[in-house]
């Protein structure tokens, strides 16, 4: 075989080779050597690659099937590729309870487990048995800061407040805490409350509208986000210094081809003033500053009627 | 053109071998650009490419070439141009090519070469791959043992 016989090659040179092959298979290449795997899980090389897009999603109810599981799906070179979750042994036993970030929480009621899958790489994780029980769990992620992901169980509510019990991949244990959100707790349900994880405070922020249809907060350019949809038109918020500001309104009169009469929104890019919808039978992106509407990606007849749960926009990860 | 004098530059390989080119081809280089911005005019300019031999940078300044008028092509022209270019560099080539793209700032060749390694790479097992770049297997069996076990991957 044909081979380079010279010395090897350089990072520099590598990052650019290794940034121009599938994200897939750039995975598997962790084994090469000890620098290709120091090169792959390097944030630079992260930040040179482009997002992916991952989510979950179901079909609707069907006569035949039932009603079925949610599926895991990532945008690959080849389109919408489905990720099959066989790999997890205890798929069929468990249920999804989170989704961060294409990682997945599930939980088996008949083990009293959490686990925590990554499906992109086909890897899952048993979390230690947590001795409580539990009202509500979130799967924290974002691997733009970091490579760990923490699981947070609420355990008990309280008159202002909730125990938690807070599960991190660095520890890899569940440590206690308590939160305090000076209002009285069925309040807070209704509402929204961000929850700084390091410090264990809360912040309550109120929303700028009611959720009417749909609601979703997001990070983007550093700032958080809320989009309302009220079933005619999305508005895009944005917080600043404590007030929220109407950043944009899309109207469903928007024209792709023609008008719409469902539109779901998905996801804000994480830095560029970019949006996500979701049409049916496809993703679109939309441009908050001038106005663009591109098909992300269109999906074949078999997912047409596809029901797509949550989306996100994140950097490549090996956790 | 005739009449008007072209501005030629001297780039001296690694191996000392001269080549004079003009300069806007000599410019598809942001190190020779800069190079030259910071020396002022001069009618005659001489520099050296360190680490870039006579053999490499005779291929590094056919693309420059192509490049420099690249405007005078349709698009398709120059990628059919760029693809045939590229197919035609054996893997020592192409190794010396990346090197000097890198080092001269040539980023539309650094593109095509990490591009075409790229696809070199793609659908080979870790394995075909260290024998494509001569790369040894830093990973005590332990180590290799352990990546495998946490990737679970799939040989397809």
């Amino acid at each position: 075989m044909e081979n380079f016989s010279t010395v090897s090659l350089t990072d520099d040179i590598l990052i650019e080779i290794l940034t121009k092959l599938p994200l897939k298979s750039l995975f598997r290449l962790t084994s090469v050597s000890k620098q290709w795997q120091r090169l792959i899980s390097d944030r630079y090389l992260r930040n040179k690659l482009p997002l992916m897009l991952s989510g979950v999603y179901h079909f609707p109810h069907n006569a035949k099937t039932g009603v079925e599981k949610p599926r895991f799906a990532w945008l690959s070179e080849n389109g919408f590729e489905d990720m099959s979750l066989s790999f997890f042994p205890f798929n069929l036993s468990s249920t999804i309870i989170d989704c961060c970030h294409g990682l997945l929480l599930f939980y088996s009621s008949l083990h009293g487990r959490f686990y925590v899958c990554n499906p992109i790489l086909k890897k899952w994780f048993q979390l230690p048995k947590l001795g409580k029980s539990n009202h509500l769990s979130i799967l924290a992620f974002d691997p733009r800061h970091a490579a760990r992901y923490r699981v947070v169980c609420f355990t008990g509510w309280l008159a202002q407040g909730a125990e938690i019990e807070i599960y991190s991949s660095e520890t890899g244990e569940w440590a206690s805490g308590l939160l305090h959100w000076g209002v009285d707790t069925d309040r807070i349900l209704y509402g929204n409350s961000g929850i700084n994880l390091e410090g264990m405070s809360c912040q309550q922020i109120e929303l700028p509208e009611m959720v009417k249809h749909d609601g979703c907060v997001g990070k983007s350019g550093g700032l958080l986000h809320y989009s309302s949809n009220n079933g005619k038109q999305i508005n895009i918020w944005t917080l600043n210094s404590s007030k929220w500001s109407l950043k944009h309104s899309i109207s469903f009169q928007f024209t792709v081809e023609e008008p719409l009469e469902m539109v779901n929104f998905l996801a804000f890019h994480p830095e560029l003033d970019i949006v996500y919808l979701w049409v049916p039978g496809k993703v679109i992106s939309y441009n908050l500053m001038n106005k663009r509407f591109d098909v992300v990606c269109e999906f074949g007849l078999e997912l047409k009627d596809a029901y797509l749960i949550q989306m996100w926009l994140h950097p490549f990860f090996s956790c | 053109m005739v009449g008007v004098k072209k501005k030629m530059v001297t780039l001296v390989s690694s191996d000392g071998v001269e080549f004079v080119v003009e300069k806007r081809v000599a410019e598809q280089s942001l190190f020779i650009k800069n190079a030259l911005n910071e020396g002022g005019v001069e009618e005659k300019v001489m520099i050296p490419i360190p680490k870039v031999t006579s053999d490499t940078l005779s291929s590094v300044l056919e693309y420059c070439e192509k490049h420099a008028s690249a405007t005078e092509f349709q698009e398709n022209e120059i990628e059919e141009w760029d693809k045939e270019y590229i197919e035609k560099a054996d893997l020592d080539l192409l190794y010396y090519l990346l090197q000097a793209s890198y080092s001269m700032s040539i980023m539309g060749l650094m593109e095509l070469g990490a591009k075409k390694v790229a696809s070199l790479i793609r659908g080979k097992s870790p394995q075909e791959i260290r024998e494509l770049f001569n790369i040894k297997n830093d990973f005590t069996p332990e180590q290799e043992e352990e990546i495998r076990r946490e990737m679970q991957w799939n040989y397809e």
